[in-house]
């Protein structure tokens, strides 16, 4: 019978760590989401149909990755440094599609 | 730095990984990104490494209330005629939020590193731009109330 996989120093964890990171993840992830689907309700109010539709296209593919991502995290797991990655791309990406409305605005 | 509570019979992660029959662990090691920061300095109490992640994910966080504060400045804007200044605004604090999520995975990067070496956390290099940035829109917001009261 395989011993199970217990991650060291955790062991006398009386803060529970890895659940207040993933709770922490999942605040992050649902305000990315949130964010990105603000983003789009905007654009759409404001008639920039291509950035609503890339926005809300990228909330939804965001969720899926990132979710499916998670499933793989833990302390130790490869898989943190790709969703931390991922979720700063997208937020740069808001930030980048924020400025484009701002400009457009701005411009109109 | 050593809290409460811990356990002092496992304070080497790979001596107590392999101690397991976690054969994996070393393969596992290699191929952990990124290199620069993995690569170097040895496996730091894993609580010390999660609470990293949390402060990234709370900059993370920041600069994306940032993004979504600017977005909602430029509805507020779209509701009438010459509000380029609220623009402008929601411009600077769209662009804000993304150097705040680079500079919070950057933030990260050096702490996790400085963890493994050993070495003392590095001072955060965004929070004083943050406080300066916050103080000079201030000072523009209040510059630009006078401005209007004035004409």
């Amino acid at each position: 019978m395989k011993t199970p996989v217990t991650t060291a120093g955790l062991e006398g964890d009386s803060g529970a760590q890895p659940q207040r990171t993933m709770l922490s993840w999942h605040r992050t992830v649902l305000s990315v989401t949130l964010g990105t689907l603000v983003v789009s309700l905007t654009a759409q109010r404001q008639e920039h149909s291509i950035i609503a539709a890339i926005a809300a296209l990228a909330a939804f593919a965001l969720l899926a990755t990132v979710l499916r991502s998670l499933r793989r995290w833990g302390p130790y797991a490869p898989a943190r440094w790709d969703v931390l990655r991922l979720t700063c791309g997208a937020v740069v990406v808001l930030g980048g599609m924020g400025l484009m409305l701002a400009m457009a605005n701005l411009l109109g | 730095m050593e809290p409460a509570e811990y356990d002092d019979e496992h304070d080497d992660p790979d001596e107590a990984r392999s101690a397991e029959g976690d054969d994996g662990g070393a393969e596992e090691e290699e191929t952990r990104r990124p290199r620069s920061v993995y690569g170097v300095g040895t496996e730091p109490d894993v609580r010390f490494s999660l609470a990293n992640e949390r402060t990234a994910l709370a900059w993370l966080r920041t600069g994306l209330t940032l993004v979504a504060g600017g977005v909602a400045l430029t509805t507020l804007a779209s509701f009438g005629e010459g509000n380029e200044v609220l623009d402008i605004i929601a411009g600077m604090a769209c662009l804000a939020g993304g150097v705040l999520a680079l500079a919070a995975i950057s933030g990260w990067r050096r702490r996790e590193r400085a963890l493994r070496l050993g070495e003392p956390l590095p001072a955060p290099r965004i929070l004083p731009v943050l406080v300066a940035a916050v103080a000079l829109f201030a000072l523009a917001m209040a510059g630009y109330a006078v401005y209007q009261v004035v004409t």
